[in-house]
């Protein structure tokens, strides 16, 4: 049952446990626990959309419809974007599909540092093998690689780099392009149509548009949630209901699980939590070409530049290169200039060809409420920095390599380079707030999970060290970075999750 | 890749001159703002209206109608005038769902733009009044300042205008872009394989 605004149910519903956030662990923990017999309750902030009805392809729409603050939320200082998904389905449904492993060198990095146990990569697998089958994931082939990503894929051979066509989860898909704004078509396989129908099917009760508030505890347990039914539209609060639960499971993301615990003065005594927020950052570079590249069309993230990513071997430092493309508005925010400035390159739209060094942060950042606010403070550290001037470098260096007439930095004032002689002005420009867009649209570890209650917020089950029956299931509790795109080990952390509860179906759910 | 690219790193975390950055915008954002709300606020010289705003009043969508204008025109005339095409009431939706307390600083900053034209640009006139030349230098003047809360406060007004002028159609023949699939192509319905697909494995 999906009920949403004033079909969800007022005053008390009892439950089992109950799930915050449906994205790519939520929904997985609804769909598994629910399949073993548990009563789930799966509360939702966002609407609960149908594609083909809902998904229009417009910006002005859509970013409204599936990004929390229209996709622009930023820190504090307004320095960097921070991308996240609201909705059923959570961030699953605007993402581009990209399904990659976690790396072992940072699992064991987690094992070493973090004292996380019974998480390395062995003891995943399972769990990522199942996701693998539910999501339909599947490689993507080189006739799906589109003109952006062939660019990419150009520019890394030529210079002798490394590279992969990635894993997506998309079945028959028509490479119309506006993944980011949803598959209005259901070919993206995301958790709004696999995860969630099972769960739903298994008996599970999915509240949208309901926003929980305070988690609820008696004698240092968790036993439920307050949380209010939103009008789908307006935002505005219907009425508030009480969930009764054996146990909570928060499951909202990296930004507001650690919100929720805030909010519910939980699950702080080591000090840490939203205290340690990786943000996995990114900057565009654009190359120009005289060819038109219409780089919205067909499937925007096809290839993976890898020759940096030195946190494939230490578990820290490097960058991948993603390709991407945003269509007009977002776009146009991020390029430089105003006027005959801005306008001289947007009007080369269907020319350019971009990509981002997306960098493996140590930077730790932070996250504060304000009444109703939500604040983070977030600009990257000297070590961040160095990697982000060298991705920019090499990126431009690509570009040229594939024969770009010239490449856009993403600075502002506006930076053009015609050749690698002229790559210099990366250190000039450095890295200097409002000189340079920084977006981020992989948050996380906000929560981090340790053994040690001194070093983390949950234990490696997820379970909040202060607080019993309470977890915290989402990229908040990486304990550092992944460095690549989150969903598959999200969702495969879930379902490892689940297993454990199941195992333990008598502490927690009875 | 043999060594690391980098040697070990000289120190992780944050910056040291971020917290005072940080502070210094604050601060100076905070006097801004503070400074906006003592300004006139009346809307009896501005245009009414005919559709309703919820956030925006006659003035800020005045003041909101020159910035983009400004920001936008290239003296070419190439592209669609954005306060003809309607971009305050799209803004106004944007600005509506936006926290009240930003709200709020977001209409503030408005009103500073229109009033502080002075000490900020060395005009004499409120900025709906500038010719769009002389708005556009004091636009130039809030982007390329050296104090960070311009900086931020510019970036702000860049993001509502583009974001919100680059939905229009009308603007898209510049970009050669041609637009959602959705109202031009017939895509028969497909039944999502995966969701009849049932593994009831155990875990």
């Amino acid at each position: 049952m999906i009920a949403e605004g004033v079909n969800v149910p007022k005053g008390i519903v009892e439950c089992q446990a109950v799930i915050v956030g449906s994205g790519a662990a939520g929904a997985v923990l609804a769909k598994e626990l629910s399949e073993a017999g548990i009563d789930v309750v799966l509360l939702e902030a966002g609407a609960h959309h149908r594609p083909e009805r809902d998904f229009n392809q417009r910006e002005e729409t859509m970013l409204d419809a599936l990004f929390w603050e229209k996709g622009g939320r930023m820190t504090s200082d307004l320095g960097v974007t921070v991308v996240h998904g609201r909705g059923v389905g959570g961030s699953t449904v605007h993402n581009i599909s990209l399904c990659v492993r976690p790396e072992k060198a940072i699992l064991d990095r987690w094992a070493a540092e973090f004292d996380v146990r019974g998480l390395d990569l062995d003891a995943l697998t399972p769990s990522i093998e199942r996701v693998w089958k539910h999501l339909g994931i599947n490689p993507m082939t080189e006739a799906q690689i589109n003109a952006n990503n062939r660019k990419v894929k150009e520019g890394a051979e030529r210079l002798g780099w490394k590279g992969f066509i990635p894993h997506h989860n998309r079945i028959e898909c028509l490479q119309t392009g506006f993944c980011e704004l949803g598959c209005t078509y259901n070919r993206k396989q995301s958790m709004l149509i696999t995860y969630i129908p099972k769960a739903e099917a298994n008996g599970a009760r999915i509240f949208a548009s309901c926003q929980a508030e305070r988690v609820l505890t008696e004698q240092g347990r968790a036993v439920g949630v307050v949380a209010t039914a939103l009008d789908r539209n307006t935002g505005k609060l219907l009425h508030t209901l009480t969930l009764r639960a054996k146990t909570v499971i928060l499951s909202a993301g990296a930004i507001l699980s650690p919100v929720l615990l805030m909010r519910s003065g939980l699950a702080n005594s080591s000090g840490l939590l939203g205290r340690t927020l990786h943000l996995h950052p990114s900057s565009p570079v654009a190359g120009i070409f005289d060819e038109r590249i219409e780089g919205w069309r067909g499937i925007p993230q096809s290839y993976i530049v890898d020759e940096f990513a030195e946190f494939y071997r230490f578990g820290y430092g490097g960058y991948v290169i993603i390709p991407v493309f945003a269509h007009p508005g977002s776009s146009a925010v991020i390029t430089p200039g105003m006027g005959a400035d801005h306008l001289a390159i947007m009007a080369q739209y269907a020319h350019i060809s971009a990509a981002v060094p997306m960098i493996h942060d140590e930077t730790m950042g932070t996250i504060r409420v304000k009444g109703k606010r939500v604040e983070l403070d977030y600009w990257p550290g000297p070590e961040d920095q160095k990697w982000f001037m060298h991705g920019i470098r090499k990126t431009a260096e690509l570009y040229l390599a594939a024969g770009a007439k010239e490449v856009l930095l993403p600075y502002s004032p506006k930076t053009v380079v015609r050749s690698i002689k002229e790559l210099d002005v990366v250190e000039r420009m450095g890295i200097r707030k409002y000189g340079i867009s920084i977006t981020s649209v992989h948050p996380q570890s906000s929560a981090l999970m340790s053994e040690d209650p001194s070093k983390g917020v949950v234990n490696s089950h997820c379970e909040t060290h202060d607080v019993r029956n309470l977890f915290v299931c989402d990229t908040s509790v990486f304990p550092t970075s992944l460095g690549t795109p989150p969903m598959v080990p999200t969702a495969a952390l879930a379902t490892h999750t689940a297993k454990y509860l199941l195992s333990e179906r008598r502490r927690y759910f009875e | 890749m043999h060594g690391r690219i980098f040697d070990e790193p000289d120190s992780l975390g944050e910056p040291k001159h971020t917290r005072r950055q940080f502070l210094k915008s604050s601060l100076g954002g905070s006097a801004m703002l503070v400074a906006g709300a003592l300004l006139p606020t009346g809307c009896a010289s501005y245009p009414a209206r005919s559709g309703h705003l919820e956030a925006l009043d006659a003035k800020t969508a005045a003041v909101f109608d020159a910035i983009a204008d400004a920001l936008v025109d290239d003296g070419t005339g190439r592209l669609p005038v954005p306060s003809q095409l309607g971009i305050a009431a799209r803004a106004d939706k944007m600005i509506a769902g936006l926290h009240p307390d930003v709200r709020k600083q977001t209409l503030l900053l408005f009103n500073v733009i229109e009033h502080l034209t002075l000490p900020f640009g060395l005009q004499m006139r409120r900025f709906t009044r500038l010719d769009r030349a002389a708005q556009r230098k004091y636009l130039e003047g809030w982007a390329s300042s050296r104090l960070g809360f311009r900086r931020m406060a510019f970036q702000a007004l860049k993001t509502f205008v583009y974001v919100n002028y680059y939905t229009f159609p009308e603007t898209w023949s510049v970009l050669g872009y041609d637009g959602p699939w959705v109202g031009r192509f017939e895509v028969p319905p497909f039944e999502p394989p995966l969701a009849k697909y049932t593994t009831k494995e155990p875990l």
